[in-house]
């Protein structure tokens, strides 16, 4: 019986430094992508801070689910996302996240005028400090944002941010589309704001 | 040569974000750098295009997590039994 006991109690030990070490491997390399993200999800320090001390706890609780070796990066923003997405619908007291389909015929209605206006002129832009160009990718609609931030910021490839936000790949196409187009927007109004000219 | 108004198409502008984030098939690629490499209106816009995407990624604050929140997360872990 003792021996049994030792035996399990030794079996459990070597499983958690397996985890452990699959851990400290594989996941805890992403950490500061994974912050950079939830920051700018909840543009605030604190938040982000548990955001993804949520993250980390949740996947390490599933770790079994993981296969080593494959995409932990992804695996853990598909993590971060959903945590986000959990306390973003209990904040805001809303039953389901930001209206995307109000927005897309908002903007499909003027298509053409919207991308036509989209010519924005680089030596507007190129003057502006990072935090001017955060304050506008910032201000974008939560579903437009994330997918600047997984495609531009970290690089995902659409079938990863497909996976990661759990849409087809043909809408990861069309809103990043539509999302660059409004932040070019955003951008051609802080510089205006700022006092800078377009010439056209 | 192609006019100015093929490479302000919505279309056009589409297929330049597609090829500038690496997601276009092998076929799609290499006639979309044929047309653009006929056209310099179109050339010009996918180098434009190219700039902003690297402008954001150059200028988009980045953050880094803090020593506190590594230490506070291995410390919880040893609480958290896997399932």
């Amino acid at each position: 019986m003792v021996s049994l006991q030792t035996m399990s109690v030794s079996s459990q030990e070597e499983l958690k430094r397996e985890k452990d070490r699959v851990f400290e491997k594989e996941f805890l390399p992403h950490i500061n992508a994974l912050y950079n993200f939830a920051f700018h999800l909840t543009y605030n320090e604190e938040d982000a801070n548990d955001l993804v001390q949520e993250t980390y706890m949740k996947a390490y609780r599933f770790i079994s689910s993981y296969v080593e070796g494959t995409n932990a990066k992804a695996w853990l923003f598909k993590i971060l996302k959903n945590a986000f997405i959990n306390e973003y619908r209990k904040k805001s007291k809303r039953p389901t996240k930001v209206d995307y389909e109000e927005i897309v015929s908002y903007h499909d209605s003027e298509d053409t005028s919207y991308i036509g206006s989209l010519d924005l002129r680089e030596e507007i832009y190129q003057g502006m400090l990072g935090d001017e160009v955060t304050k506008a990718l910032n201000a974008l609609p939560v579903d437009f944002k994330t997918v600047v931030l997984l495609c531009d910021i970290e690089g995902f490839t659409y079938e990863e941010i497909a996976k990661i936000i759990d849409i087809p790949i043909g809408t990861v196409r069309s809103r990043l589309h539509r999302a660059r187009n409004m932040l070019k927007e955003k951008l051609k109004e802080y510089a205006s704001n700022l006092g800078y000219k377009e010439n056209r | 040569m192609e006019n100015p108004g093929t490479s302000n198409s919505p279309e056009f502008l589409k297929q330049v974000q597609l090829a500038i984030d690496g997601a276009l098939r092998p076929d799609e690629q290499t006639a979309f750098f044929k047309q653009i490499n006929d056209c310099p209106f179109c050339l010009e816009k996918y180098y434009k295009e190219r700039r902003f995407k690297q402008f954001l990624e150059n200028k988009v604050v980045k953050k880094c997590v803090s020593d506190d929140l590594i230490s506070r997360i291995k410390s919880n872990l040893d609480r958290t039994p896997p399932q």
